[in-house]
């Protein structure tokens, strides 16, 4: 028996929607492999990941075409539960994934369906904790973890089944770099050690491009592109053109190969790649620069818009969550808060417009003291969008949608009128005005929930994880209308776990762990002090890494635009080149 | 989860209880009698010293309507039926309407069996961890599915407490006030927070059922079952007691025609 996953002219739509979401797709997943899928947010990665243990059509029905083989085992021809034996499914919501009281509970369910005896289950369990190094979790109450360790505990669930096949849907996207990095480890041990077949969607592509050992690009329902991975992400062409996120050395390497300074094929992939090509290039000679090259535009007059002093916040429980923190924000910075899950980011950042009241301690906006008001009071000066835009539509139209904060501002119809088509032009929405929120998409979804704080044009701006779950095309659309808020004066404070988003457009980045600020200032003086980052869990951009590595050839500061690290590697070697 | 003794009993043997103390409860009608049950259980129970704020919440709740109820029966009980005739006597009238002592007995009779009853249900709740109720059906040949269905609701509470907070804080920070003026503006204000709400908990639904799948839910018609759930002797101490307890109080009212008024 073979463990490939063969898909033969696939084509799915969903039932009432005439809309192929897979069309004619063939594909086929090796025994043994680590294949990662990766594509635009509704491209039918999902979509394909169900068809492979039969829930679709099984469970959720439509019309699907073309046949499906998993572990030689044709898939339209046994129950889901058969097939679940041979192929275990880990979704992208651990909420609804993890249903047990306690975690030894949640794991076993899987394993009690099939009846198998309790002395093996209890055995099962222990195995697949400590898979996802959960190592003596057993009686604790799945409420009680947190994002990172109920993601690793749906994986256990799975894994308790003992599936030859695993099949992985954005396992990391809510994790830190650490914790990614953890899922990463627990895949590549079961593939050496178990020779799992392992399939994932992803859309962070650095530890793909190590890791796999086959892409597949799915666009519109079919394979736009498939093979190794260091041959697509060494193509930053092909890369752009399906819109996948490119990795911050390719660009680096990208630079050089377009002025002739390398080929294709030496594109580097890996911070040791590119620190070895730049040896050979500038061979022998040391990096020239003026200071002034990579600075960011220094901070304008301080003025402070918000200013936290000695904050303090305990939970009812009675655990503290923040100590003594202080802070200010200065008008104009765009900042951006990093950390661990867990550190207290989110908490922080519920203190800036009085979602949270702190124990101690005050908060102040535009120099007013925020402890005696109510957050609706505080709209116009200090906008707060959250993580998840699903939490707060409600509407039946995205003009509603917007129109809800300003009426709660009692303002004119024609000032809301006013104001909304104003936020729908700037985040590109006009052509939804009059749409159901809930038919877009995730990262018009998101969009909105920027939008229904924008209209109450509050001077700051807090964004939580803005880019979580969209695709590289969503990323940038998010990411170029905050640039574009910041250019015109709103100050910004950005959550986000993504190091590469904070290199390219934060002006100061704040580090915190276990609740409180361990590091502050501009984004290269933050990036430069490894030590500090080493103890927070925060690993460094690429950029970062080969900058430092670059010392000893006479780069004495972090360069954040491989672009522009790329032009000093390519003056300094002059003729030679 | 705390330990005592009575946590530590088998589901069947407090169930056993539970049912058992029905008869005495409603065999005498003499409140020195149920009383006396009351301190003998009291006597068993409150040496586990467990938190019985419940029971005196529940009771306080109730109060006023017990309340009434004694002073109903005091007037209408029916006086013909009273066995020992020191019951018939009237201890005062009001508008030419005569409260007898049997009245009086009946209607605290009443209370003490109500109160007996919510000590007893909140004495099992708080020491039976849900599982075992859960196995105890199992064994009774309840179908899985039906322990399935209970469980994962219990679990789905922190959840969905939490994406209620979340949504709380995602509408205020736009401004949300929820406080409208009236019954409709109360409703309307909480629009906001409905609606995310129901669309969450239909989304949510959704993945359930898929993710249930994908652990093989619906595999066979049973499942292993973790803990089993063991008699011990101390069980069958207390079943024996229980069982002898019943009887006593058959023999003491049919024969000896005690604790009737």
């Amino acid at each position: 028996m073979s463990d490939n996953i063969v898909f033969n002219s696939v084509s799915y739509s969903y039932p009432g929607d005439s809309k192929n979401v897979l069309s004619n797709i063939s594909f086929q997943v090796d025994e043994g492999k680590f294949t990662v899928i990766m594509g635009r947010t509704g491209a039918g990665k999902t979509t394909a990941l169900m068809c492979m243990n039969g829930i679709i059509p099984q469970v959720m029905e439509g019309k699907l075409t073309g046949s499906i083989i998993v572990a030689d085992m044709d898939v339209a021809k046994y129950r889901v539960q058969t097939m679940t034996k041979h192929i275990g499914l880990v979704m992208q919501d651990s909420d609804t994934q993890v249903f047990g009281k306690t975690v030894e509970e949640d794991v076993a369910f899987g394993p009690r369906n099939y009846m198998i005896p309790r002395e093996e289950i209890f055995k099962r369990i222990d195995e697949a904790l400590e898979r996802v190094r959960l190592v003596g979790y057993n009686k604790r109450g799945t409420s009680q973890l947190s994002g990172g360790e109920k993601q690793r505990l749906a994986i256990a669930g799975v894994l308790a089944m003992k599936p030859s096949i695993l099949v992985l849907d954005e396992p990391t996207s809510e994790l830190d770099p650490i914790g990614r990095e953890e899922i990463y480890q627990t895949i590549s041990d079961l593939k050496s050690e178990k020779n799992t077949t392992i399939v994932a969607v992803e859309h962070s592509s650095q530890e793909i491009s190590q890791k796999a050992d086959q892409l597949i690009i799915i666009n519109d329902g079919t394979v736009a592109w498939s093979g190794k991975p260091s041959d697509f992400f060494k193509d930053l062409d092909l890369v752009e053109k399906n819109s996948i996120k490119p990795l911050p050395v390719s660009i680096f390497g990208w630079e050089l190969y377009q002025n002739g300074l390398i080929t294709k094929d030496e594109v580097p992939l890996t911070v040791s790649d590119a620190l070895e090509l730049t040896k050979k290039l500038l061979n022998g000679k040391k990096i020239k620069y003026s200071a002034s090259d990579s600075m960011k535009t220094n901070r304008e007059a301080l003025s402070p818009v918000l200013s936290i002093d000695n904050l303090t916040y305990q939970y009812e429980s009675g655990k503290t969550a923040l100590k003594k923190v202080s802070l200010q924000v200065e008008k104009g910075d765009f900042v951006a808060i990093i950390g661990q899950n867990g550190a207290g980011k989110t908490t922080l950042a519920k203190h800036f417009n009085g979602i949270l009241t702190p124990t101690s301690g005050t908060v102040s906006v535009c120099g007013e003291n925020i402890s005696k008001k109510d957050s609706s009071e505080l709209t116009q000066y200090i906008g707060y969008v959250f993580q998840n835009p699903d939490h707060q539509i409600f509407s039946t139209s995205v003009y509603k949608e917007l129109a809800y904060g300003l009426q709660n501002l009692n303002l004119s119809e024609e000032e809301i009128s006013k104001r909304i088509d104003e936020v729908l032009k700037l985040t590109n929405l006009s052509q939804y005005r009059d749409e159901h929120p809930f038919s877009l998409g995730k990262g018009q979804r998101q969009m909105i929930a920027v939008a229904s704080i924008l209209v109450m044009r509050p001077s700051i701006l807090v964004v939580d994880e803005p880019t979580t779950g969209l695709d590289w095309l969503g990323v940038n659309k998010m990411m170029d209308l905050i640039c574009e808020l910041h250019k015109n004066g709103t100050t910004i404070v950005m959550i986000t776990h993504d190091m590469d988003i904070v290199a390219r457009y934060a002006t100061r980045v704040i580090v915190m762990q276990k609740g409180g600020i361990v590091l502050d200032g501009t984004t290269q003086q933050v990036f430069s002090n490894s030590e500090v980052l080493e103890e927070a869990f925060v690993t460094p951009p690429q950029c970062v890494k080969l900058s430092k590595e670059l010392k000893p050839f006479g780069l004495e500061q972090v360069v954040l635009d491989m672009r522009q690290l790329a032009g000093m590697v390519m003056n300094s070697c002059g003729e030679d080149c | 989860m705390e330990n005592t003794y009575l946590h530590r009993l088998d589901v069947r043997s407090k169930i056993a209880v539970l049912f058992g103390m029905l008869f005495p409860m409603f065999i005498f009608s003499d409140p020195v009698f149920l009383l006396g049950l009351i301190v003998l259980l009291m006597l068993v129970i409150l040496p586990a010293r467990l938190s019985l704020d419940a029971v005196f919440k529940t009771i306080r709740a109730m109060f006023v309507i017990f309340l009434i109820i004694i002073v109903m029966t005091c007037f209408t009980a029916t006086v013909g039926r009273f066995v020992d005739p020191v019951n018939k006597t009237v201890i005062f009238s009001v508008f030419g309407m005569n409260a007898t002592l049997g009245g009086l007995k009946t209607g605290v009779a009443f209370f003490l069996r109500m109160f007996l009853m919510i000590f007893l249900t909140v004495v099992f709740t708080i020491t039976t961890p849900i599982d075992d109720i859960l196995q105890m059906l199992n064994k009774m040949k309840a179908s899985y599915e039906l322990s399935i269905i209970v469980t994962t609701a219990i679990s789905f509470i922190p959840t969905m407490t939490n994406k209620k907070d979340m949504i709380f804080q995602a509408q205020r920070s736009r401004g949300a006030k929820l406080n409208g003026k009236g019954v409709i503006g109360q409703l309307k204000a909480y629009v906001p927070i409905m609606v995310p709400l129901i669309t969450n908990s239909i989304l949510m639904a959704n993945n359930l059922a898929v993710s249930m799948m994908n652990r093989g839910y619906g595999a066979s018609s049973n499942w292993t079952s973790l803990h089993e759930i063991t008699m011990h002797r101390r069980d069958y101490l207390v079943i024996a007691s229980t069982v002898l307890m019943i009887a006593l109080s058959f023999i003491l009212k049919y024969t000896y025609h005690f604790g009737v008024i």
